[in-house]
């Protein structure tokens, strides 16, 4: 169920007021629980059955991991919970993609294989709630987590439906005592949690549907050949839409946990202002971002063995990010390219002194340089093929077939520009606030001034349904 | 352990949300209601927006019993314009009408797709010409099948049936007047839009109101797209093309084993584009080599006087008023041809493939007679079967 469409606004309409027109907690859970199941059944109800798998697995193996004080036999639990998640997340992420990949290897070796293609559909939000489960599992093994007794709290951390599909990916550590406390109906949680739900909605219909992603697909789906502006402006505008599209769920999916008493993680902090690539990553995909920095990359080695653990740890860490992303080695390039732009920028924080870079004069240039190195990343991740991206990616150095004129009318690249412009000065004039910040410092009609103006630009903008980018992940 | 980001205590502006937004939604109504209005006042109407779900709406809609009948129509934009489904139901009202045309693209994806459909077993009235049959264009309708047997969920269903209500209410929301092409369209021309001159209904048909256009530009837009489109160059011989076409004869006969009908149909065209397309495919090498090769009925409006007589204002498309009328013939014709109530079909071996015979009016029978002509064929020679190419004609 998107939430860019009328049966959610009908489903949230009916789940809120069940969730706080019953007394008992425990009951309202039970609600919120069977509402999760029902959303994510809306997309293809067979694979409710892998999410009820997941949940068991994991409950079963946390709860015998924490009990057991033989370490071979935690260790032996949590390669249980491991197969288990990464199996269900190999076979139908990239059964395909590993398949395609064998045939090429064996074809290139002279075998002549061909084995029959399996038609496998990609479960909706897979990648974010096998990741959600297996935090919880790893927290356990490690002692950061005492498993709750309640089944019931448990599977609605794996299923909560305002996070279930496209993240934030919420830790059992921050979710799990929320469900200790009763939520009493809060009219201030409810109205803030509408107007964030009605802000994401405005990025993604409005902006990054209505306006940037005609930009991006005329030059991402042309036909024909590309010229540098518009190489740059089509790449400018994947660059807001992606962020608009995804921030966009992010806020609705905060906003809607919000509106029922549950406070959930922030997914972005105005990235575009970033200051580098390591200050990227703690404003981009920030649930992402730290799942991957405490499960992957400080077991690895971190920053503790040296600098050339710390450059591997690094570059596997991004590669595999990457992947996590799509099965497809244009995410898996995406992914080597932001762990390449990480290891030279430590690099060249060792080698230059960084006393003086403190001031504006030289920050706003870098965070540019860096917003100009992610947008040539994002190349990668848009385009269909290697050698698409290859192809955008040299004229966008200059190095595209000569034309006469540009693919994109003026008025596109006018659009495109003058979006990225604005977006980027406000992630500068907004990087060290937040948005509650701002809105709590307007006055109260201003504020139905700006909601007004978002809800009829909803309305305006609306035409051709797009589901949100982060969905085929 | 806390991870670094999380905040349980997510804090938001304390004051007035009870007014905040019993405030937004005045300002929202007003602003809704007062465009609306404005809009209207201009002759702006509603309009669906015609998208894969809207597709499968009618495409989970072809099932039936054909005594009952389901009538489908297929084919591209010339059938969304020219056929008017309300009044073909007027003419059939024991049918079904299911509209499945989709602008810009050949019918061939869904036709097989309705062939391999066991439970299908309905009428198909096919539009089609020369170049929708084209093997490079045959599968543009796939998504649009794709969609229905993969992504038409439940959920699908509801969303579609909640914007289908919300768009042929509102004018607010048609995909023309979107803000940003309204705001173009002032800044260039200092005032606000005409009404766009296409309407599509929740049955998927459409309306066109050519007289509101420029139609001199219009018209060479529209050659302009054909010869984009289709350069004479690239046109596959005759004899490949009818290889290729002839494929669909499978589907027909799976179609038409089940109790089923398909007929084809060429829609109307005029001057420059007709030329245009007479020319790069010309009727006799392509059409009516196709017509004799096939078991399903064969109607092509210059072989049809009560479908010949219609002028399409933009050379290629039915206006709004044309259609009901058009639509009324072709429902008189397949009244005639008792495409409802006759035995099954031929096949194509039940007569010579081809076979240019003539009754003694001299009228070539690869295209549909008269009353008259058929009565004057009967008396030539009785003992032949009355069924000329896959039609039945009324004794």
């Amino acid at each position: 169920m998107l939430f860019n469409s009328y049966t959610f606004l009908f489903f949230f309409i009916i789940v809120v007021t069940c969730y706080y027109l019953v007394g008992s907690w425990r009951v309202r859970k039970g609600i919120l629980l069977v509402a999760s199941y029902v959303f994510y059944a809306a997309w293809n109800p067979p694979f409710v059955v892998l999410l009820w798998l997941s949940t068991v697995v994991d409950w079963l193996a946390a709860k015998w991991i924490y009990a057991s004080q033989s370490p071979r036999k935690r260790k032996l639990l949590i390669l249980v919970s491991l197969v288990a998640n990464l199996g269900l997340l190999g076979y139908f992420k990239y059964g395909t993609f590993l398949l395609d990949n064998f045939l090429v290897l064996t074809r290139s070796l002279g075998l002549d294989l061909s084995l029959a293609k399996p038609n496998i559909i990609l479960p909706v939000g897979i990648s974010f709630y096998t990741f959600q489960t297996l935090s919880y599992t790893l927290d356990v093994y490690r002692r950061n987590l005492v498993p709750p007794k309640s089944f019931l709290d448990y599977a609605l951390f794996v299923t909560f439906f305002p996070q279930l599909v496209a993240g934030p990916i919420i830790r059992a550590v921050d979710f799990l005592p929320l469900c200790d406390q009763p939520k009493r109906f809060s009219g201030k949680a409810l109205g803030w949690g509408l107007s964030l739900m009605l802000l994401g909605l405005f990025e993604k219909i409005a902006i990054a549907d209505g306006l940037l992603a005609p930009v991006a697909e005329a030059v991402y789906d042309r036909s024909g050949p590309l010229d540098f502006v518009s190489a740059w402006c089509g790449t400018f505008a994947f660059a807001g839409q992606i962020f608009l599209d995804f921030s966009g769920y992010s806020l609705c999916a905060i906003g809607a946990a919000l509106a029922l008493g549950f406070a959930i993680q922030d997914n972005f902090r105005f990235p575009y202002a970033a200051v580098g690539f390591s200050d990227f990553w703690r404003r981009w995909h920030m649930s992402l971002s730290s799942w991957l920095r405490d499960y992957l990359y400080v077991p690895l080695g971190g920053s503790r063995k040296g600098p050339f653990r710390t450059f591997a740890s690094l570059t596997i860490t991004m590669l595999l990010g990457g992947l996590w992303h799509g099965a497809s080695w244009t995410f898996v390039v995406w992914g080597g390219l932001h762990g390449l732009y990480l290891v030279l920028e430590r690099g060249i924080r060792k080698a230059i002194p960084w006393r003086w870079a403190g001031g504006s004069l030289v920050q706003i240039p870098v965070a540019l340089l860096t917003f100009l190195l992610v947008c040539i990343a994002w190349v990668f991740f848009h385009a269909d093929s290697m050698s698409d991206a290859f192809t955008v990616t040299a004229t966008l150095f200059g190095f595209g077939a000569r034309q006469a004129g540009h693919l994109l009318s003026r008025t596109s690249v006018a659009l495109s520009l003058g979006v990225t412009t604005t977006l980027f000065l406000i992630h500068w004039l907004m990087r060290d606030t937040t948005i509650t910040a701002v809105a709590a410092r307007i006055p109260w009609w201003a504020r139905s001034l700006v909601l007004a103006a978002m809800l009829v630009g909803i309305v305006g903008f609306a035409g051709e349904d797009r589901a949100f980018i982060y969905f085929q992940f | 352990m806390h991870s670094s980001i999380f905040s349980s205590s997510v804090g938001y502006p304390e004051s007035h949300w009870l007014k905040t937004w019993l405030l937004t939604g005045a300002i929202f109504l007003v602003a809704l209601l007062g465009w609306e209005a404005t809009l209207r006042s201009l002759g702006h109407r509603p309009t669906v927006v015609d998208d894969k779900a809207l597709w499968a709406s009618q495409r989970s809609q072809v099932y039936g019993d054909c005594a009952e009948g389901v009538i489908v129509l297929l084919g591209d934009c010339r059938m969304q314009f020219g056929m008017v489904p309300r009044v073909l139901q007027e003419q059939f009202p024991q049918h079904r009408i299911v509209d499945l045309a989709v602008e810009g693209t050949s019918p061939v994806a869904t036709l097989r797709d309705l062939a391999a459909d066991e439970d299908f077993r309905g009428i198909v009235v096919c539009g089609i010409t020369a170049r929708t049959l084209c093997t490079d264009i045959r599968d543009t309708q796939q998504p649009y099948v794709d969609f229905y047997h993969g992504k038409y969920t439940l959920n699908e269903r509801l969303n579609r049936r909640v914007s289908t209500a919300v768009q042929r209410t509102f004018t607010v929301v048609h995909p023309q007047l979107r803000l940003d092409g309204v705001l173009r369209h002032v800044a260039k021309n200092r005032r606000l839009p005409s009404p766009y001159y296409v309407e599509t209904h929740a049955d998927r048909s459409r309306l066109g109101d050519y007289l509101s256009l420029d139609l001199e530009a219009h018209r060479t837009w529209v050659l302009e797209r054909a010869r984009f489109s289709c350069m004479k160059a690239d046109v596959p011989s005759a004899s490949l093309w009818l290889d290729g076409a002839m494929e669909l004869e499978s589907c027909v006969r799976a179609i038409q084993a089940r109790g089923g009908r398909v007929i084809f149909l060429q829609f109307p065209a005029s001057r420059e584009y007709l030329e245009y397309d007479e020319w790069v495919f010309p009727k006799e090498e392509y059409w009516d080599a196709f017509a004799a090769g096939t078991s399903a009925l064969c109607l092509h409006f210059q072989d049809v006087p009560e479908l010949s007589s219609f002028d399409c204002l933009d050379n290629m498309h039915l206006d709004r008023r044309d259609a009901p009328r058009f639509t009324l013939a072709f429902a008189k014709v397949l009244g005639d041809c008792s495409v409802f109530t006759g035995p099954p079909c031929l096949t194509a071996g039940d007569h010579a493939v081809g076979t240019k015979m003539r009754c003694c009016c001299q009228h070539p029978i690869q295209r549909v007679l008269t009353r008259a002509e058929c009565a004057c064929y009967e008396k030539q020679d009785s003992s032949r079967s009355t069924r000329v190419h896959g039609m039945f004609l009324n004794p």
